[in-house]
């Protein structure tokens, strides 16, 4: 009698497994959820550098006007103005503005204040930016470049982006007016990041 | 009385000579039973730590989680004396408030330690990106097989692009065992 009943017993647990082996056969699947996230803080940051394309006079952090353009270009120059590179120092830039910026949205400004004699300095500083290019390869322009001298004081660019690039900076002063003498300003740039 | 003494004497004896026959029936009748015993199949996957937090991570930056040690462990364990594959794949690195998302590849997995006897594929010790498909991570072979848990010990590495919007970023990774290749 319990060799019947055992008889039974296996018999079921063969039939079991044998129907389990005909769907696991290649279906063995288990999963597992592992959640991420990944905080990026806002950030805005200006930082005024130099590279191999610019000019190696003076200091990046300081704008510096000491060669008329009629000295400098003969007999092309224009003795009104004085650049900064020289317009001799071609290809060459003054400094370049690095920017990190990884809002939805960057605005850059300036401000000029100081004065040459009694001629405001943010009504005859000018600057020519070559565009704004994200240093990592590939490189890759960005956009915003000058298509003609611009008031410094009145400059201003928006990048509806994220923005990690450089930008080279050219300066020109305009000198109708101006007396001679060592004259002092200060130039700042502002970059806002907004979300 | 010395008669009747000797018979007494004869019984015990052989009382005492019949009761070691008597257990050894008694053993033979449990030997006619039958017995069945199925052992279980154990197939699955399971996660020590079940959510990868970078805290605060700066565009053009990376950040380790379990540098120096590991961060999580995923155990694999099967029985059922066949090959299987541990995958993983990045569901997405969403922004939670703008239309932007990491790419895959951002976030990267090393395999620290293993108790297994099993492969993982590419430069050992090296981190590997993930991907929006399931990614090879780890083969199981040998003793892998037979039912021991086999541990394996992960990093994890996140690299923000250079032009990352700020923000929260939110995604998954599925872990799948499985004995499709």
């Amino acid at each position: 009698m319990m060799r019947v009943r055992g008889g039974c017993l296996m018999g079921l647990a063969v039939s079991v497994a044998t129907a389990g082996m005909a769907t696991r056969a290649w279906a063995l699947t288990d999963t597992e959820t592992v959640g991420v996230s990944a905080v990026m803080p806002l950030r805005a940051e200006l930082n005024i550098i130099r590279d191999a394309n610019s000019s190696t006079r003076g200091s990046p952090g300081t704008v510096l006007f000491d060669r008329y353009d009629d000295k400098d270009n003969q007999p092309d120059g224009n003795a009104l103005f004085m650049y900064a590179p020289y317009r001799s120092e071609a290809g060459k830039n003054w400094h370049l503005l690095s920017i990190i910026a990884n809002g939805s949205s960057m605005t850059l400004t300036a401000d000029v204040t100081g004065a040459a004699g009694t001629t405001p300095l943010a009504n005859i500083l000018d600057v020519f930016t070559g565009g704004f290019f994200e240093p990592f390869p590939p490189p890759n322009s960005k956009g915003g470049a000058s298509t003609d001298w611009e008031l410094l004081d009145t400059f201003q660019r928006q990048f509806n982006e994220p923005l990690t690039a450089t930008a080279p900076m050219n300066y020109r002063l305009r000198l109708r007016g101006v007396v001679g003498g060592t004259h002092n300003g200060n130039i700042t740039f502002t970059v806002v990041s907004t979300l | 009385m010395c008669f009747r003494g000797d018979r007494v004497a004869v019984g015990m004896a052989v009382g005492l000579a019949l009761l070691p026959a008597r257990l050894h029936a008694l053993e033979e009748r449990f030997e006619d039973l039958s017995a069945s015993v199925e052992v279980a199949g154990v197939f699955g996957v399971d996660v020590s730590q079940a959510f990868l937090t970078f805290q605060s991570v700066s565009p053009g930056q990376t950040v380790i989680l379990g540098e120096g040690h590991f961060y999580n462990q995923v155990t694999c364990r099967s029985n059922y004396g066949r090959p299987w594959h541990l995958k993983a794949e990045l569901v997405s690195l969403k922004h939670t408030a703008a239309d932007r998302t990491l790419p895959p590849a951002a976030l990267k997995w090393r395999l620290v330690d293993s108790t297994g006897v099993g492969q993982s594929p590419g430069a050992a010790g090296a981190f590997q990106p993930f991907s929006a498909d399931p990614v090879l991570i780890y083969t199981g072979a040998g003793e892998d097989l037979r039912g021991r848990a086999v541990g394996l010990q992960f990093q994890y590495s996140l690299d923000a692009p250079p032009s990352t919007l700020a923000g929260t970023y939110v995604g998954q990774i599925i872990f799948t065992m499985t004995e499709t290749p």
